[in-house]
């Protein structure tokens, strides 16, 4: 038992990784990557949807009936996002208000959906819930990566905070939608090219 | 409402200056899966703009004539997939019953449908935009048009791309993001062209 | 036989969907209830910070200060249908609620004068649509602060070109964006011209 949760826990963060390997639900959470923080608090949004979606799909797996199954395991994840957004709402109103319509998003998300289709449908909560972490964080450091790129060279700040002075001659294509589609591509070379080079050759 | 703007500024914003998935990265999943072939691309591209007209409009009646009559907005989401699914479903059984043709050439991209980012998108963005009844079909369409314009023009230059030598860490994703990323400045190009005022 | 099983898995279908989304809508709306008084009172909580932000004011720390530092200070009000003015009562600090048209949506502001001098004491823009990374830029400090004691009529320079107390610099990429702030900002100051003196 804890080896398979060390084995896919790896493999969502490695191998398997949905950005770089499988580049899934890049979609929805892109967008908010040109700030650190909005993509912090997107991230744990994301991480706990997919958790808690695929321990509820994988609690129900037995009886849901399999025409309707993309449309069960879609209104589980609505209602997850719904419960994200009003805790937001309610509690981090500025972050709410920043994030606006992209917290809804998180529910078009293919991550999401894809764990929630690939794994839970077959396996037990608990490794369910292990893997929707996983992939969650999985998916989250790269965007986090990504967003620092984004935010250092596009405003000069990291978090806010101005660490590149007035020498710095701000790349505002970063902060602007094209801006991520490099990052992403670059991010994505590097990584095929260094790490998943045995992996890219077994293809 | 925003009666401000013109429907078809609108469009025209939709369509290029803020395209839904140059700019939102909306529908990236399938974007990236089916803009192999100028063929499929057009075929997929079409099926999303019957779908997310007419998902937009049913949205912006159900959302002004159902939820908010009764303080419900915040089950907006939920009720906004179920239509969209629901929807999709049932054109896909009259496509089905009603010509083999159509049903070959769209029926296999309505389940992609579902769970593309943009419909959904398309319906949040018109409520958060507080969009009036004309401006949200035009959004709708827009949105749809611009979206097919991207994949297919993507498909084209893909095709293009089987024969050229492309670094070995850049081949699939890595390239189409690249010129994603270039299709996304040159239609920021297009900014100055509406002089919405 | 068949076509029995047939519809009684669809009715099973139907009836599993039916319960799933009621168990969810009830969950759901207990949440919601809960959690509405407070969603409420960030909303105005927001309005209010947002309100002396523009006028200039140091906002009190405390929520409870905030409500009690306007309730001390600052008259509502709203005018045969008009959206909200908010007048300071020991000062000639006037803040206006201004509608504008942006490239997605409408832009709603808050616009505060210095009614004496006709000077702006600041602007905060507390809804809009803008492209993220674009034109939802004016939200950020940079471009909210350059208004704080300029005078209108206002016109745009390139980013970072400004200066002279009638200028602002404009959001490079967001044209329409900074063009309704422009339109924003000279209707507040309009505005400004013809009633901020002579009272509400």
């Amino acid at each position: 038992m804890n080896k398979k949760i060390g084995k896919i826990t790896l493999a969502n963060l490695g191998r398997d990784n949905p950005v770089f390997v499988q580049v899934l639900g890049i979609c929805s959470t892109l967008a908010v990557t040109n700030v650190l923080k909005n993509t912090l608090v997107m991230s744990i949004g994301l991480v706990f949807v997919t958790a808690l979606s695929n321990v509820t799909v994988s609690m129900l797996r037995k009886q849901i009936p399999t025409r309707i199954r993309m449309m069960v395991s879609t209104l589980i994840i609505a209602s997850y996002v719904i419960l994200v957004d009003i805790v937001l709402k309610a509690y981090m109103p500025d972050v709410s208000r920043q994030l606006g319509p992209y917290v809804g998003l998180i529910i078009t998300n293919c991550i999401i959906m894809g764990r929630a289709e690939a794994f839970a449908m077959n396996n037990k909560p608990f490794l369910s819930f292990v893997d929707g972490i996983s992939s969650g964080i999985g998916y989250s450091y790269v965007l986090l990566i990504i967003a620092f790129f984004r935010e250092l060279m596009g405003s000069g700040t990291i978090w806010g905070v101005t660490v590149l002075g007035d020498w710095w001659v701000k790349w505002s294509i970063m902060v602007m939608a094209p801006g991520a589609f490099f990052m992403l591509a670059v991010f994505i070379w590097m990584v095929k090219g260094v790490i998943l080079k045995d992996a890219e050759v077994a293809k | 409402m925003s009666s401000g703007i013109g429907v078809f500024g609108i469009f025209f914003a939709a369509v290029f200056t803020s395209n839904i998935l140059l700019t939102m990265y909306l529908g990236m999943c399938s974007f990236l899966a089916v803009s192999r072939h100028v063929k499929t691309a057009f075929g997929l591209g079409s099926a999303v703009i019957f779908v997310m007209t007419a998902t937009s409009v049913i949205n912006w009646l159900v959302y002004y004539y159902l939820l908010k009559p009764f303080g419900l907005e915040y089950l907006m989401y939920i009720v906004f997939i179920i239509v969209i699914a629901a929807f999709v479903q049932i054109v896909e059984m009259i496509i089905e019953r009603v010509s083999e043709t159509l049903y070959t050439a769209l029926g296999i991209f309505l389940p992609l449908i579902t769970v593309n980012c943009a419909i959904l998108g398309a319906s949040l963005f018109m409520i958060i935009r507080n969009y009036t009844f004309a401006q949200s079909v035009s959004y709708g369409l827009g949105s749809g048009v611009g979206w097919m314009i991207a994949i297919v023009a993507m498909a084209g230059i893909r095709e293009k791309l089987a024969n050229a030598r492309i670094p070995k860490g850049l081949e699939g994703a890595g390239i189409s993001l690249i010129i994603a990323g270039i299709m996304s400045m040159a239609f920021m190009g297009f900014t100055g062209m509406i002089g919405l005022g | 036989m068949e076509k029995k099983s047939k519809t009684a898995s669809r009715i099973k279908m139907v009836v599993f969907m039916f319960s799933i989304t009621f168990v969810f809508v009830v969950v759901l709306s207990f949440v919601h209830l809960y959690t509405k008084s407070m969603i409420t009172r960030n909303e105005t909580l927001f309005l209010k910070r947002s309100v002396l932000y523009t006028a200039g004011v140091q906002i009190p720390a405390g929520d409870e200060e905030l409500d009690n530092y306007f309730s001390e200070n600052v008259i509502e009000t709203v005018e045969n249908g008009s959206l909200p003015r908010y007048r300071f009562k020991n000062g000639p600090t006037v803040v206006y609620t201004i509608n504008g048209t942006g490239l997605w949506g409408v832009i709603i502001a808050h616009a505060g004068f210095d009614t004496q001098t006709g000077k702006m004491t600041g602007i905060d823009f507390i809804k809009q649509s803008e492209t993220p990374g674009l034109g939802a830029r004016i939200s950020e400090d940079w471009f909210r602060e350059q208004f704080r004691g300029k005078k209108g009529p206002f016109t745009y320079v390139p980013e970072g070109e400004n200066d002279g107390e009638n200028q602002f610099d404009a959001i490079t990429g967001a044209t329409v964006t900074t063009k309704a702030v422009k339109e924003i900002v000279n209707k507040a100051a309009e505005i400004n011209n013809t009633t901020g003196k002579s009272g509400l």
